[in-house]
């Protein structure tokens, strides 16, 4: 462990900022390499920016910026909560998705559109606000329903959750149902996810919503290693069973609420950044928790740098590019345990 | 030490214990013992903390087990459980060293490498200790929890309080004897109160100082092992005629299987 504990989380470290500089400096306009550390001097205060250089340094700041610092921030706390997610419900296939966070999101997200009349009237805040409230509402709900004495049952809360995921399926079909066509356009664009609409404005709201809940879940890292043994034998090595799971939970579908609030639906990210780390033998949550933030980052931005020049000048939509690399990874996953 | 009070249990409406009262002191090793569904696991979960008496109380040094909180409670009684699954892949030396949780954040987390060491090699897992424990057998699994539990009680004052269901149940004879041997030399030694459910009853007659027979939730004999442990109250308990051999007390299996036949 100490030894891949030694490498593992510089490595990622290493591929977030190799990511960064990726999501910064490559698009559609040319932004050359040399922009980024005179643009970093010039903010710093450090020296003024050639003239020669503030066209570039325009694009980096005002478009590539916001984009790739989102993207990073999103995806760490996919990644995170995911992690979390796993350790917490002991099973190396749960996701935040799975006790209905993202559907709730979708939901609300979708009855915003039809209900407010489309994107195009709706300003910059009320799609992500009714996301997050929606992510937020479908957690409530599945925590009240798995209620057990003082603690949570977390058998009842997967299966609240599956009752819950098509609950706000089937509410969200029937939205689609009775949207005009522009309204439909409006929720397949929201629905595939998509980094472009992000405003450097939103930047607080994610370091408040995600950066924060994310960090706090690092916290839990010791207690979830005590969770990997089961409820009973977490409690008899001193874990707080009932306060964990509600604070792992809570805390996990704050940020991924506040990430599907700001992008739209990003599948897979959650699933498939936990197992890489593990395959590179990380087993403690100490190494797991912040590795996976790193590398939630760190794919992200490679994704949403995949989205945009993939189909250059077109966009392929986030949640397109993260499922098609990880649901054929997943597939080839599963085999790999299969015939471990 | 823990006390349990007139305790019952009862789940979803099923009594599982009733009105039973048993007191786990330092350096004594209790059996407890009884046929299947008679209550033994359902006793040793109370007295971990694990489940709440509905009615009566366990109190550990005289405070009820409510007011303790999961970490004061886990650095003064270690469990091993009947059955442990792992979640995810984790080395025999990770699993042992989560014994050592309760004591982060105090002074005895220096001894942590010497502490996790020794319980594995207490309970002779050494070679083992690099191991995935998804790919151990039974045994060695139920002696890995062991040595978990061992490093969860090396820095206990008064030698801690130790609780363990069906600790044997895998073992070969060999390593059942040196488990037992162990429990002896930490009560003796380091003052441990020990509280064991045990099935074989031969094993409950050499390491307990006092065995707890249990039946229908209820106790129906309670004392030292020579007392409780005499054909005469047994057989009703188990519907097995009954032997004793020497300071030894065997089933008479044999005569079973001619009245079966």
């Amino acid at each position: 462990m100490t030894a891949s504990r030694r490498v593992l989380l510089p490595g990622v470290a290493l591929l977030l900022l190799a990511a960064l500089a990726a999501g910064l400096l490559l698009g559609p306009a040319r932004v050359a390499p040399a922009t980024l550390p005179a643009w970093l001097a010039d903010r710093l205060g450090w020296a003024p920016l050639p003239p020669s250089l503030l066209g570039e340094a325009a694009i980096l700041e005002a478009i590539r910026l916001p984009r790739a610092l989102m993207a990073a921030i999103i995806g760490g706390g996919l990644g995170a909560a995911g992690a979390v997610m796993q350790g917490l419900f002991r099973n190396p296939l749960a996701d935040p998705g799975l006790i209905g966070v993202s559907a709730g999101a979708a939901l609300a997200a979708v009855a915003a559109i039809v209900l407010g009349g489309g994107l195009a009237g709706l300003g910059l805040w009320l799609v992500p606000l009714a996301a997050f409230a929606g992510g937020l509402a479908a957690t409530l709900l599945g925590l009240a329903l798995s209620r057990d004495g003082a603690g949570l049952d977390a058998a009842t809360l997967l299966l609240a959750g599956i009752a819950i995921n098509a609950l706000c399926a089937a509410g969200t079909g029937l939205l689609v149902f009775l949207a005009d066509e522009r309204q439909v356009r409006d929720i397949t664009f929201w629905t595939l996810g998509s980094l472009a609409g992000v405003r450097l404005a939103q930047l607080p709201v994610a370091l408040l919503l995600i950066a924060a809940p994310a960090l706090a879940l690092l916290a839990l890292a010791r207690p979830l290693n005590s969770f990997l043994l089961g409820d009973a034998e977490a409690f008899f090595l001193g874990e707080r069973v009932p306060q964990v799971r509600l604070a792992a939970v809570l805390l996990s579908a704050i940020a991924v609420s506040a990430g599907v609030a700001l992008t739209g639906l990003v599948a897979f990210v959650g699933l498939v950044v936990p197992h890489l780390l593990r395959l590179a033998g990380a087993r403690d949550h100490r190494l797991l928790l912040p590795g996976s933030a790193l590398l939630g980052a760190a794919l992200l931005l490679l994704a949403d740098l995949g989205a945009r020049s993939l189909a250059a000048p077109a966009e392929l939509p986030l949640g397109v590019v993260t499922a098609l690399i990880g649901a054929p990874f997943f597939l080839w996953l599963l085999r790999q345990g299969r015939s471990a | 030490m823990i006390a349990v009070e007139a305790c019952s249990f009862s789940l979803r409406g099923a009594p599982l214990l009733s009105q039973v009262s048993l007191a786990l002191r330092p350096g004594r090793v209790t059996a407890i013992v009884g046929p299947n569904g008679a209550g033994k696991s359902t006793l040793l979960g109370l007295m971990a903390g694990a489940l709440r008496p509905t009615a009566g109380r366990v109190t550990l040094a005289g405070q009820d087990l409510r007011g303790w909180t999961p970490q004061e409670l886990a650095r003064r009684r270690a469990v091993v459980s009947q059955k442990v699954s792992v979640a995810m892949p984790m080395t025999v030396r990770q699993v042992v060293t989560l014994g050592r949780q309760p004591w982060r954040a105090t002074p005895a987390r220096a001894g942590d490498a010497a502490a996790v060491a020794e319980a594995i090699s207490a309970a002779g897992i050494t070679h083992l200790a690099d191991r995935d424990h998804a790919a151990l057998s039974g045994g060695e699994q139920q002696r890995c929890h062991w040595a978990r539990a061992l490093a969860q009680l090396a820095p206990m004052p008064l030698g801690g309080l130790l609780l363990l269901d069906e600790p044997t149940a895998s073992l070969d004879l060999g390593h059942a004897a040196a488990l037992l041997r162990r429990l002896r030399g930490l009560a003796a030694a380091q003052g441990t109160g020990i509280a064991l459910v045990l099935h074989d009853l031969n094993q409950a007659r050499f390491v307990a100082d006092e065995v707890v027979l249990l039946e229908a939730g209820r106790i129906v004999a309670q004392g030292s092992a020579a007392e409780v442990l005499r054909p005469r109250l047994l057989e009703p308990v188990y519907a097995v005629r009954f032997h004793a051999v020497g300071d030894s007390i065997l089933a008479d299996y044999g005569a079973a299987l001619r009245d079966a036949g």
